[in-house]
């Protein structure tokens, strides 16, 4: 069986406005397996996107984690608590080994900055060294052949000391000097092949040219693939996608579909995907979650979740797909407030099945099948 | 690929400088507006090239540039005189109010070179400061000082500085630009002394004598300070509000999530933003700059072209004030230009317009 | 229907209303800087109005300070008494026997500070309502049609725009400095460029950039020379004397109103897009039923925050100016002018600075805490009334 690279458990979230304390989530469990896809899925407003935040420790304020452990699984089965880290640790662990990327693909970008810029930045912060010596064999190679004078030499000094010590006093006063620091250009330019050579696999068709425009001058497909660039530069474990697609038009959004497809073959990565279209879940995912009022009520494979779904929110959720030919369906009632949330099942209010245990007592979640996970008293019994 | 992001400037600077030649003509038809408020007898005194108390000067001028013609024909002749550099005759300076505008700028432009880079410097720094601590110490401190400091009155700054530090300590001069020692050996013509540019603290260091650097300095410390708490104020203001909205945006959670360090999230990616505001303010605080330099300057009786206006609209020396004008609707024009081209450098999006 | 569910309907139409009013009031309750900015205004609010009282005049100008010809040029510390024998009349009329804030040039600080304060609220509330509303009326057409006329009001004010504040304020003081005619040219300015603005407007001109800044100009010479023509005789004989703080007054006005114009055009601009004025102009509504039904009530947020953020300023450039000695006249009651009249004092004073502080910290005290009244206010207006950071 599969290990678990992500364990999210007992995750509670709360955010403090004015109006009052809102119960963001509530004691929030869930696993990842190594190189699958998990679905996450729930209509707006149920806590999954501030699920995939708190998986990076990157709620805003005014939220705040109250309790609960995310318990992330590194090379040889080293499991840290995410919650529990430093900021040192958790902004080496972030676009390295765990990346996000985001709905709006506009807003992820900033706008004074150009593409190649923001997608060097995650190569920059995270594998300086190996540009560094990549730079340093470039110099090398100057340095055989005859080509190189004294700055070249001094180059090669120079990056020697980046790769041993980054922030040590003497660069800085170094990069500051103009022909001493062409080792930057060098490096720059290292950073730049690799930058052209992601948005390639994102399959873009001019690399080159888009490397240096702005997002602004770019389409929403475009930009979007730019912002998967910098989520899979280094290729991290786990990416955490949060309705990527959502933004985009129909056409693009299945080129998107396809490429978060392909590119999860060609990198292994395991995926979180977070939605609110059962369609899309269905094109991508292996393994489903089904989210509402910020709690996991469901979690099964996507097949079975399809077939033989417990949870009467989930039963809802699928009737309520659109069909031609199909009467309309909805699910009564609204969600419920989160500010004083009801007792016990936040369903039983809509719930077509509810009973007297449903209304005070908050259901556990009971494995009822093998891999199918459901919160419901009346599907446990 | 430098080349390709830079050429959208060059065309919005070509774009941008064809622009202010419509604007400075407003301008001038804007101050030729308000000389048809004049009787003509009033605007001969913009035409003359001497003292307009010598006899007859006032009518031959009316008679020389047809005062009393329609007004096509006196736009006309104002234009020509301007355009030659004949601004007319300055009764405060006693001399042609170019030649006057020309002679005094060197201290005017003394004072504002060192203010507006303390300005932008101290007030940017500031101003990200205040938003990266929000609500903590450093941020309630700055805000409450930086509303005290646009509430107060420039000239009331500038005499309570004089008060407690001139007047009391002792530890800076009251009033003028050199002590009376420098003063002699600049304007005596046997120390040797070469004007280069008039502004003392640049000659100095260009004839080697640095104690006349030093005095001059000494002697721009309190007209600095008075200068620059205002700007200061508004602009730590405006940064901090740009601040806080650039931070609460989206790419910041995508720079965070790339594991970017809290410092290099602020400073890289929400300070370029916050400047936008920044600079669109700047333009307008060039204005703010003229206005203050003209009270500055009169507090501290340092003799530059503020507070030579100053006296001009006093003694309602007409052609001096209405030069005064020109002069400083030109740098404003100018100053606007430059924030222009800046702020097209820093926000690419503005560079399609 | 019946009463009940009328008052019902009421209620649920009422109830978001109340609750941002709550809302409003505990966020200002909050804020102990907006606190203060309040409770500046009305303290300066209750020295205006009860100015008579707190310091009743002597001459029949109430502005005028009266001035003890003996002790010009000096200046007494506070506590001092009136004489007796020459100002008597005065004492007696004040009902005060001594000097409470001291004396400069023989005038009482204490009598000029309070009128001082009623000074302000005129010169600053005038100038903001004129600037008001003439932005209002330029920024409105200017946004709401677009198009030339935008264009050419646009270039005029930034031209405007492009002038500092104090170097016009100026120039307009001294060119002012005669009785006014106003003539049969000044007229057709204000009624017929007006006029023909809108009828343009109505009619839709559509020209490119530069075609409209050349027609605007154009239009501008025209006017002028119509003007000339029309120079005599004039159908109403009017001659204005302009008082020195009309001048000044006049002179802020002017330099005043393209701030308004600009974020008031900016605000329409932003609305104008909104789907509710093309629905209005769907059903028929006549354009300045929209601007002033609509467009307006979400305009309002930005003006009231700058409006009270521009009293300070304009009380500050008038002091300013005041104290350069343009502006109010000799022995008007106005702060800037009695900081100026300290000036010397200090020079003079070298061995004893602090000797004459009366002069000029009390009066700067007035001029710096009533603007940072003001100042407050705007804050507070910005941060309470302002949508998208009401919820921070």
């Amino acid at each position: 069986m599969a290990k678990n690279l992500l364990e999210i458990r007992d995750l509670q979230l709360k955010f403090y406005t004015y109006e009052g304390i809102v119960e963001a989530l509530d004691s929030v469990d869930l696993d990842l397996k190594e190189g699958e896809t998990l679905g996450l899925v729930g209509e707006t407003g149920c806590g999954k996107s501030v699920t995939g935040l708190s998986t990076l420790v990157l709620v805003p304020s005014p939220g705040r984690i109250e309790s609960g452990h995310v318990i992330l699984t590194k090379e040889e089965d080293k499991k840290i608590d995410l919650l529990k880290q430093k900021d040192e640790t958790l902004m080496k662990i972030r676009g390295d080994d765990m990346s996000m990327i985001f709905q709006d693909p506009r807003s992820a970008l900033n706008p004074v900055y150009t593409v190649g810029n923001q997608i060097a930045e995650v190569f920059m912060h995270h594998r300086l060294k190996e540009l560094c010596q990549k730079a340093l064999d470039e110099v090398n190679k100057s340095i055989a052949s005859r080509k190189g004078g004294i700055l070249t030499r001094f180059e090669r000094k120079a990056l020697n000391k980046m790769i041993k010590n980054p922030k040590s006093i003497s660069l800085k006063i170094i990069s500051r000097i103009p022909l001493l620091n062409r080792y930057k250009r060098r490096l720059k330019k290292e950073v730049k092949k690799e930058s052209v050579r992601m948005l390639r696999e994102m399959r873009i068709a001019d690399p080159e040219r888009v490397i240096d425009m702005y997002p602004h001058e770019l389409s929403g497909g475009m930009a979007q693939r730019a912002v998967i660039a910098m989520g899979l530069a280094c290729n991290p474990q786990l990416l955490i996608a949060d309705e990527p697609t959502t933004n985009l038009d129909v056409t693009v959004q299945l080129q998107i579909l396809n490429l978060i497809r392909e590119l999860k073959q060609q990198y292994g990565s395991s995926i979180l995907y977070i939605t609110h279209d059962m369609g899309v879940i269905a094109e991508l995912c292996q393994r489903v979650a089904v989210m509402y009022a910020g709690n996991v009520v469901e979690v099964a494979d996507v097949l079975e979740i399809f077939k033989n779904p417990l949870h009467p929110y989930t039963k809802a959720l699928l009737e309520s797909i659109p069909r031609p030919g199909k009467e309309f369906k909805s699910i009564e009632g609204t969600v419920p407030s989160l500010i004083n949330p009801p007792a016990g099942c936040r369903f039983h209010d809509r719930c077509p099945n509810a009973i007297e245990v449903c209304k005070a007592v908050k259901p556990k979640m009971m494995e009822v099948k093998k891999g199918h996970y459901v919160q419901c008293h009346i599907v446990s019994k | 690929m430098k080349k390709v992001r830079k050429m959208g400037m060059g065309a919005f600077i070509i774009r941008r400088l064809l622009l202010t030649i419509p604007t400075l003509i407003g301008v001038t038809l804007l101050i030729f507006g308000v000389t048809q408020l004049f009787t003509p007898e009033q605007r001969a005194v913009i035409f003359l090239r001497q003292d307009p108390r010598r006899a007859g000067a006032i009518e031959g001028a009316i008679a020389k540039y047809h005062l009393r013609d329609p007004i096509i024909v006196q736009y006309q002749m104002w234009i020509s005189e301007v355009l030659q550099g004949n601004f007319g005759w300055s009764l405060t300076a006693n001399k042609p109010v170019l030649t006057a505008i020309l002679a005094k700028v060197p201290a005017t432009v003394e004072v504002v070179m060192f203010s507006i880079p303390i300005t932008i410097l101290v007030g940017i720094f500031l101003g990200v400061k205040s938003a990266e601590h929000r609500d903590k110490h450093i941020d309630h401190a700055t805000r409450i000082l930086s509303i005290i400091g646009y509430s107060l009155p420039t000239f009331w700054l500038g005499i309570i500085l004089l008060a407690i530090f001139a007047a009391a300590l002792g530890w800076f001069p009251i009033s003028g630009r050199l002590g009376a020692g420098a003063l002699n050996f600049v304007t005596s013509r046997f120390s040797g002394w070469r004007t280069y540019s008039g502004i003392y603290t640049i000659d100095g260091i260009l004839n080697g004598q640095l104690w006349i650097t030093l005095d001059a300095l000494h002697h721009l410390v309190l007209p600095t300070i008075t200068l620059v708490t205002i700007q200061i104020a508004l602009i730590v203001r405006v940064m901090r509000s740009s601040m806080l909205e650039a931070l609460g945006k989206g790419y910041i959670t995508a720079a965070r999530a790339k594991g970017l360090t809290k410092k290099e999230v602020i400073n890289k990616h929400a300070r370029k933003n916050a400047l936008i505001p920044v600079i669109t303010l700047a333009g307008l605080m060039a204005a703010g700059l003229i206005n203050g330099v003209t009270i500055t300057e009169t507090v501290y009786n340092m003799d530059g072209i503020g507070r030579w206006a100053a006296s001009a609209g006093i003694n309602i020396d007409i052609p001096s004030v209405l030069g005064f004008a020109l002069f400083s609707g030109l740098i404003y024009v100018m100053a606007n230009l430059v924030v222009d081209i800046l702020y097209a450098y820093i926000d690419p999006r503005i560079r399609l317009e | 229907m019946e009463p009940k569910g009328r008052l019902k309907e009421i209620k649920a139409g009422i109830t978001p209303t109340i609750k941002e009013l709550k809302f409003t009031i505990s966020r200002i309750k909050n804020s102990p800087l907006s606190i203060l900015g309040f409770a500046i205004i009305i303290f300066f609010v209750i020295i205006a109005i009860s100015a008579p009282v707190l310091a009743p005049p002597v001459c029949p100008d109430p502005f005028r300070i009266w001035q003890d010809e003996f002790t010009i040029g000096s200046a007494r510390p506070p506590g001092s008494s009136i004489f007796i024998d020459f100002n008597g009349a005065q004492a007696l009329k004040q009902g005060y026997t001594s000097h409470i804030f001291g004396t400069v040039e023989g005038m009482d600080i204490y009598y000029a500070c309070i009128w001082g304060t009623v000074g302000a609220f005129r010169i600053g509330f005038m100038v903001v309502v004129f600037t008001l509303i003439i932005g209002l009326i330029i920024g409105c057409i200017a946004g709401y049609y677009g198009g030339v006329i935008d264009e050419i009001m646009m270039r005029f004010t930034d031209i405007i725009f492009a002038f500092p504040g104090l170097i016009l304020a100026m120039a307009l003081v001294i060119a002012l400095n005669r009785p006014w005619d106003i003539d049969n040219g000044f007229l057709a300015l204000i009624f017929l460029v007006p006029a023909a603005i809108v009828i343009a407007a109505r009619y839709g001109f559509k020209f490119s950039t530069l075609w409209s800044v050349a027609l605007g100009f154009f239009g501008l010479i025209c006017i002028i020379l119509f003007r000339n023509i029309l120079k005599s005789p004039s159908l109403l004989p009017m001659t204005l004397n302009l008082t020195d703080l009309d001048k000044v007054l006049i002179a802020l006005v002017i330099v005043g109103w393209p701030g308004y114009t600009r974020v008031i055009r900016g605000e329409i601009l932003k609305v104008k897009q909104e789907d509710y004025v093309e629905a209005a102009k769907a059903v028929g509504c006549s354009d300045l039923r929209i601007m002033i039904r609509h467009i307006l009530p979400n305009t309002i947020y930005p003006i009231l925050i700058i409006a009270s953020l521009d009293i300070g300023s304009i009380v500050l450039l008038a002091a300013a100016l005041s104290f350069l000695g343009i502006g109010a006249p000799y022995g008007y009651a106005d702060w800037g002018q009695l900081i100026s009249f300290s000036r010397d004092k200090i020079y003079a004073g070298r061995i004893e600075p602090w000797k004459y502080w009366y002069t000029f910290i009390i009066p700067g005290l007035f001029i710096a805490v009533f603007t940072l009244g003001w100042n407050l206010l705007g804050d507070a207006f910005r941060d309470i009334l302002d949508p998208t950071l009401r919820r921070k």
